[in-house]
């Protein structure tokens, strides 16, 4: 604290400098030290999944669900070292008893609907609690397809008036978005679908371009939206993926999507397949209300990025 | 696995040693901007947020520093904007620990807590970042001439406050 205080103790305005103020102001900080750890790898992981939501939403996917979504899961490199068993009816059907999904419930749903194997790693959580309107499921899962590392994200939201925002195939993307295929025709059954698959070609450092590529699959179910997404990137010089030739076909996305166990229900089974889930990882993302009123989703615990493996 | 959305590797690296470096920093400036500890680090969480999706254009930027600094006031003038005719928040350094300097600091951050915010952010990024009018200018979106006046504006305020303060304080 400075010592010069001419003004200290009377009834006159202090002297007050520039050279003062300085001082007063390092002084009021100097020994404030926030987590920066912590700072850095929830401004990053807020940063992911602010970069995912631009890009769905340019992509003109269920976008009210995606902004919703936002695409914020981080899926560490931690391996699953045991995957959980699968449900004991291999086919379910809606005439199967349903209880409420817990994130790790619907993670175990996915993983058993996509049928790709043990995932490497998986994450999720209950957006909002409760079971009104505002009421979401999300999670994401980690594979390796042929060698090609493959993100499943998943979404579930009971707001089924989000549905009416959804954008159609012939909005226009972002500049460095191409949108390689697109189709919004209902399922033979009626129920409403959205179908798209993006390509992003960035820049890389060291001048090694690379191609991102996201689909999505979205449906409006009689009682939940469900949103499931692939992501996966390109290094290498490639033929364009199409719906069919993704190492995640789109078929298979809209198998999940309309997985009556893949969503806000599932079964008692496969919820306790989900508690079985090691280096299951929640509680990366929660919604909060901004002193506007206004939701919006930040990362507000999250641990350090762990090596990854691959 | 990789994490396909996010930057490369060595993109991701050069982001977290910058963001390491810069945190501290950034975290007292919104400090000072907005006198609360936790609306502080949703700030820096935030601008850290938007420089990881502009991580390519700061690296580019001729100061990634200024940049940092420029994203964090716009971050926190928009935050202030959004809840201009909300009441001020009362200043929460969330600190428990009582320390000789504690009362000089809480002054200070009342003095800067009757100033406008964009006055606020004048006065932190002038005279606590050591900014130049025109560098100043250009980070909060005014004229030379009008960071000049605000500042000026802005250091009577202060010298007014503080010395009221200090004087019912003796």
């Amino acid at each position: 604290m400075s010592t010069q205080q001419p003004g200290k103790g009377g009834s006159e305005p202090m002297e007050l400098d520039e050279t003062m103020l300085r001082e007063r102001l390092d002084t009021a900080v100097a020994d404030l030290t926030p987590d920066t750890v912590s700072l850095v790898t929830a401004g990053q992981r807020s940063g992911e999944g602010l970069r995912r939501r631009r890009r769905w939403q340019a992509g003109g996917s269920a976008l009210a669900v995606a902004a919703m979504v936002g695409g914020a899961f981080y899926i560490s490199g931690d391996l699953l070292e045991h995957r959980a068993t699968g449900p004991t009816d291999p086919s379910p059907t809606t005439s199967q008893q349903l209880v409420s999904a817990s994130p790790r419930g619907m993670a175990a749903a996915v993983s058993d609907s996509v049928d790709l194997g043990t995932p490497i790693a998986v994450a999720g959580q209950v957006q909002t609690e409760g079971t009104g309107n505002g009421h979401s499921l999300q999670v994401g899962l980690g594979y390796v397809v042929d060698g090609q590392k493959v993100e499943l994200d998943a979404a579930a939201l009971a707001d089924l008036t989000l549905w009416k925002d959804t954008r159609n195939c012939a909005g226009a993307g972002s500049p460095a978005e191409q949108r390689l295929a697109c189709d919004e025709t209902p399922l033979d059954d009626g129920t409403p679908a959205f179908r798209v698959l993006m390509k992003y070609d960035e820049p890389g450092v060291s001048g090694s371009p690379r191609t991102d590529y996201i689909a999505v699959a979205a449906v409006r179910r009689d009682d939940q939206l469900v949103v499931v997404s692939e992501s996966l990137r390109s290094t290498g010089a490639r033929p364009d993926y199409t719906f069919e030739t993704l190492p995640v076909p789109m078929s298979v996305l809209l198998r999940v999507a309309v997985d009556p166990v893949v969503g806000l229900s599932t079964t008692s089974a496969l919820n306790a397949d989900g508690k079985a889930i090691q280096n299951f990882k929640d509680s990366l993302i929660q919604s909060q209300s901004s002193s506007s009123g206004q939701s919006s989703v930040s990362v507000v615990t999250a641990p350090p990025p762990a090596p990854t493996s691959k | 696995m990789s994490g396909m959305l996010r930057l490369d590797d060595e993109a991701t690296t050069a982001f977290t040693e910058f963001a390491s470096v810069l945190t501290p920093r950034l975290f007292r400036t919104a400090l000072l901007m907005c006198g609360d500890w936790h609306l502080a680090e949703d700030l820096v969480q935030t601008t850290l947020g938007k420089l990881f999706v502009a991580w390519r254009k700061v690296e580019r930027a001729d100061s990634p520093e200024a940049y940092a600094r420029g994203t964090l006031t716009k971050t926190f003038l928009s935050h202030k904007r959004v809840r201009r005719n909300a009441e001020l928040p009362s200043v929460d350094l969330g600190l428990d620990r009582p320390a000789p300097e504690a009362a000089d600091r809480m002054e200070l951050f009342e003095a800067l807590r009757t100033l406008p915010a964009l006055d606020r952010a004048v006065v932190v990024l002038r005279y606590w970042n050591d900014r130049t009018v025109a560098e100043t200018a250009i980070e909060v979106g005014l004229s030379e001439s009008a960071v000049r006046t605000r500042a000026s504006r802005a250091l009577g305020r202060l010298r007014v406050e503080l010395s009221a303060s200090e004087a019912s304080a003796s």
